[in-house]
C-alpha cells in the first residue's frame, strides 16, 4: 500500500477533487455540509487526521488502530 | 491546457498529480471534472490519501507479512479487535526499534485510547516478546482444529487481561527465594499462567531454569506445565518461561 501524503498548500485541493470540505472548527464536511464520522474511533474527523482509503473512499482518522482496523475489514492480504 | 489534456489521455501518476494540484487554480471547470474522476481513480486503485506526516502507519500494511508471530496469531484468534491491536503493537515494535520513540509513545497513547489496559497489555506482550510465549502455547495444543482454536482463544483472552497481574520480570539483584516467591504466590491465587522473564549472563540464565525446573515438584504447581526458551539478545541472554495449568485455562470464571 503505497500512502501519498498531502502537505498544508495542497490540503484544499484534495478536499475539492474529493468533494470534501471544512467547517470553522477544520472537520471535514461531506457533500452534504455534514461532519464526516469515522467508523472506526467514531470520531468526527479533523482535517489534519483525514486519510482516504482506496478502493471505496472511506473516510477514517489516520489512527494507527484505524487503520489496522481498516485492514481487518478490507484486506485480502490472507 | 494542452499538457493536462496530455495527461488526461496518459493516465495519472505521482509525479503528474503533484503538476496538475500545482495549477489547480488555473485548470478550467469543465477540465476539472475530468480531472478530478481521473485523480480519484487514481487513488481508488491502491494509493491511501494522508493529511499528516505519520507515513510510518505504511508498515501497518506490511505486517501480514513480515511477521511471523502475527501470521500465527492472526489465523488463530477469533476476535478481530485483538488482530487490530496485535498489528498495531508490531507497528510500535518496529518504532522503537527505529528509535522512532516519539511516535512509538503517540500511537501507544492512540491505542489506550480506544482500548485501555488490554490494548497496552498486547503492545507490551508485543514489545517484551512475550507474544512469543503465547505462540508457543499453540503449538502445544492437540487435538482436532476446531477444538485446539476455542482453547487457544480461552488462553489468549486470560493472558491478555491478566498479563500485567502474572508477569514476573526477574532483577538481577533478585534472590532465588524472591523468584521462588514470586511465583508460588501468582500460582497461590489461580493464575492459569505465570509468565517469568529475565535478562542477563549465561549463568544466571542456567541457574534461574534450573529453579524452575526444580518448582514443578512443588505441590502447588501441580497440574502446571513449564514452556521456556532462550534467546540471545547481543552479549546478553533472554530468558521467557511459563508455567500454564491447561485445566485452570479451559475452566470458565
Amino acid at each position: 500500500m503505497e500512502i501519498i501524503e498531502i502537505n498544508e498548500q495542497n490540503k484544499q485541493v484534495i478536499l475539492e477533487i474529493f468533494n470534501l470540505s471544512v467547517d470553522k472548527e477544520n472537520y471535514i464536511l461531506d457533500e452534504n455540509k455534514t461532519r464526516i464520522v469515522c467508523r472506526y474511533s467514531k470520531e468526527p474527523i479533523k482535517l489534519e487526521n483525514l486519510a482516504i482509503m482506496p478502493g471505496s473512499e472511506i473516510k477514517i482518522n489516520n489512527y494507527s488502530y484505524c487503520i489496522s482496523e481498516y485492514i481487518n475489514e478490507f484486506s485480502n492480504s490472507e | 491546457m494542452d499538457d493536462i489534456i496530455a495527461i488526461l489521455r496518459s493516465g495519472i501518476t505521482v509525479t503528474n498529480l503533484k503538476h496538475i494540484i500545482s495549477i489547480w487554480g488555473k485548470i478550467p471547470p469543465d477540465i476539472k471534472d475530468k480531472l478530478k474522476k481521473a485523480i480519484r481513480e487514481f487513488f481508488n486503485k491502491s494509493k491511501m490519501v494522508s493529511f499528516d506526516y505519520k507515513n510510518t502507519n505504511s508498515e501497518l500494511f506490511t505486517i501480514d507479512k513480515s511477521s511471523s508471530n502475527f501470521r500465527r496469531l492472526k489465523s488463530a484468534l477469533i476476535s478481530q479487535e485483538y488482530i487490530a491491536i496485535l498489528r498495531v503493537a508490531e507497528l510500535i515494535k518496529w518504532l522503537n526499534l527505529n528509535n522512532l520513540h516519539n511516535e512509538a509513545e503517540e500511537r501507544r497513547k492512540e491505542v489506550y485510547q480506544k482500548y485501555r489496559q488490554k490494548g497496552i497489555n498486547i503492545v507490551d506482550m508485543v514489545g517484551t516478546g512475550d507474544i512469543g510465549t503465547a505462540v508457543s502455547y499453540l503449538d502445544r495444543l492437540n487435538g482436532e482444529p476446531a477444538q485446539q482454536k476455542l482453547l487457544f482463544n480461552q488462553f489468549f483472552d486470560k493472558f491478555v487481561n491478566n498479563y500485567t497481574e502474572f508477569c514476573l520480570m526477574i532483577q538481577s539483584h533478585m534472590q532465588e527465594i524472591d523468584v521462588e516467591k514470586g511465583i508460588l504466590g501468582r500460582v497461590g491465587r489461580g493464575s492459569p499462567f505465570v509468565l517469568v522473564r529475565f535478562l542477563g549472563d549465561k549463568k544466571r540464565t542456567d541457574k534461574l531454569d534450573s529453579l524452575l525446573l526444580g518448582l514443578l515438584e512443588e505441590p502447588s504447581l501441580d497440574g502446571y506445565e513449564l514452556q521456556r526458551n532462550v534467546s540471545k539478545l547481543g552479549k546478553k541472554f533472554q530468558y521467557q518461561a511459563m508455567f500454564v495449568n491447561p485445566k485452570l485455562v479451559e475452566k470458565n470464571e
